[in-house]
């Protein structure tokens, strides 16, 4: 082994040690997931989110309190368009107003960095080290 | 936190649009719900339902992989998405429903939604390219929107439908749309039944190559399944569905060539899941599966390979049923028992290069009844295919011979046993 092998096996080992092992990957590491990126900064959305959950809870368990006589299909029938009617409110509202606070997250940034030690080269070539990284 | 919520509305919205929908047809048993029957659902437990097959084994499998969609496909992982098909299968037999919440339901709607909700957003995924513009990136959004609605509906409202971004990372598959004519005969030891050609199309899709990511020796979940779905369109009694997958939920490689090229050769033990729902035939069953699983793959090239898997494991729900062997008489309440058991399954597949492709999928299940007629009961089916390309990665026909058993023995001496044999005859296209 030459001087011309040992070299990029000193750069490879010093990066290898100078990198966090995370970086170590072959290839670029999976997007983090959504909940472990940082929080969402305020929003208008949050107080869509808030109404709309409290106007439709309240009208969901407002129509759950409704007490029908068990041969009135008309009451039942109206007082579970309520309870349903108020989680669809719901639904529908925190979704819209979570849309809202998504539209005003700035993306996270992304940076990947992957190093990789080829040692599969032909012949008496160097082990080839690569590192690269992407933002 | 965002994306959880999102997640959540996703499926509370779903489950909205459904009842409001059996609330605007008038379907009463389900919609005409009261404070009075959801503290009963609460305080009753979970007993089993009288449903048909098709709602219990195709339709409530459906409904889950639309609760996964919608929680996948704001950014959740896999095992993120999972409680969500639980959330909004629970959400619907408690709240939604003026019958007794079904236990059968949360089970298939948990186990069949996970699998078939993951496997419908990764093949979506083959689809979409948010490099793309103009007609191509409109036809890949509405086929990505076909394949996973909630997806679709979930790129719209973020505007991820037509915003650019980057092209995606190559995922090895193989998709294959099947066109053409479903021939069946069945038969029992009393009775024979024949029924004429019917139309069918179908994809068989086979999404991974079971090797493990450069450097890793593991392989994460449903980065490897197989996939076969089919509906067959006729006036007899055999339309209807057909729905199967075995997916890897963890796999543990091993290398059994030197090289470590893409053409090695490896072996992959795992631990697997199975959905089956046999819903278009004479003889119909379904069933899911959990257990262990080991593939052996040698290839020999690129356009070369065999694939030998097997799996055998937990079958925690199943049913069959058949049209030749009515359920007169048994006081069964449905023309089907739900059973529990043990499941083995056989794979293969060979690329043979300008030869073709020959392929099988075969499952066979040993259960014991735990609601309905009493008894042990004995089911399965095999289906081998031969495929070959008339224009290479294009064009082809195929021909998919296909055999089904039930065999159960009831209390009181009843003996249920039927036979069917089908034929398939089609044309294929490579997606």
């Amino acid at each position: 082994m030459t001087h011309r092998h040992l070299l990029p096996l000193a750069v490879a080992a010093s990066l290898v040690l100078l990198t966090p092992a995370a970086a170590h990957a072959d290839q670029p590491a999976p997007a983090p997931s959504p909940a472990a990126q940082a929080p969402a900064p305020w929003s208008w959305g949050w107080v869509l989110v808030a109404a709309t959950a409290s106007i439709g809870a309240t009208v969901s368990l407002g129509s759950l309190a409704v007490h029908c006589p068990s041969d009135d299909l008309e009451c039942a029938r109206w007082t579970s368009l309520g309870i349903w009617g108020g989680i669809g409110f719901a639904s529908m509202g925190v979704l819209a107003g979570l849309l809202v606070v998504r539209a005003a997250t700035p993306p996270p940034s992304r940076v990947q960095v992957s190093f990789t030690i080829d040692r599969a080269q032909a012949g008496t070539a160097a082990p080839r080290a690569t590192f690269a990284y992407s933002f | 936190m965002v994306t959880y919520l999102r997640a959540g509305a996703g499926v509370s919205l779903i489950n909205y649009l459904i009842w409001q929908w059996d609330w605007i047809i008038d379907l009463e048993h389900i919609y005409r719900v009261t404070g009075r029957d959801i503290v009963r659902n609460t305080a009753n437990g979970f007993p089993l339902d009288d449903d048909t097959l098709n709602a219990n084994f195709f339709g409530h499998p459906y409904s889950g992989s639309m609760f996964f969609g919608a929680a996948r496909s704001t950014g959740l992982t896999i095992w993120e998405s999972a409680p969500y098909v639980l959330g909004g299968s629970l959400m619907w037999e408690l709240l939604s429903e003026s019958q007794k919440p079904s236990g059968n339901d949360l089970v298939t709607t948990t186990l069949g939604g996970f699998a078939i909700g993951e496997i419908t957003h990764r093949i979506s995924s083959l689809a979409l390219d948010d490099s793309t513009t103009g007609i191509s990136r409109l036809t890949r959004e509405v086929l990505a929107f076909g394949v996973s609605p909630p997806r679709g509906v979930n790129r719209v409202l973020t505007t991820d439908a037509w915003t650019d971004g980057a092209p995606p990372l190559p995922k090895p598959a193989r998709i294959v749309a099947h066109a053409g004519l479903d021939r069946v005969a069945a038969g029992t030891v009393t009775d024979n039944a024949r029924f004429g050609p019917s139309m069918f199309i179908a994809v068989d899709a086979e999404y991974g190559n079971l090797l493990p990511a450069l450097g890793k020796t593991t392989i994460p979940a449903y980065d490897f399944f197989d996939f076969y779905a089919a509906a067959v369109l006729t006036t007899q009694r055999t339309s209807g569905f057909e729905v199967g997958s075995v997916g890897l939920l963890q796999g543990w490689s091993s290398d059994l060539t030197d090289d470590d090229g893409p053409f090695r050769s490896n072996n992959v033990f795992g631990i697997v899941q199975s959905t089956d729902f046999q819903g278009a035939d004479a003889l119909e069953f379904a069933g899911f599966g959990l257990g262990v699983g080991d593939f052996l793959v040698l290839r020999d090239g690129p356009h070369k390979r065999l694939r030998l898997g097997a799996d055998a494991g937990w079958a925690p729900l199943a049913a069959v049923s058949s049209a030749v062997n009515p359920f007169i008489g048994t006081g069964s309440a449905r023309d089907y028992n739900f059973s529990m058991g043990g499941s083995v399954g056989l794979s293969l597949r060979w690329d043979m290069g300008p030869v073709g492709h020959l392929g099988l999928a075969a499952r066979a299940y040993a259960t014991t009844v735990v609601n309905g007629t009493p008894g042990d009961e004995r089911f399965g089916s095999a289906r081998l295919w031969y495929e070959v390309e008339a224009v290479r990665n294009l064009l082809g026909v195929g021909m998919a011979p296909k055999v089904m058993y039930r065999n159960g023995d009831y209390q009181g001496g009843r003996s249920d046993v039927a036979t069917q044999v089908s034929l398939q005859f089609y044309g294929t296209l490579r997606l």
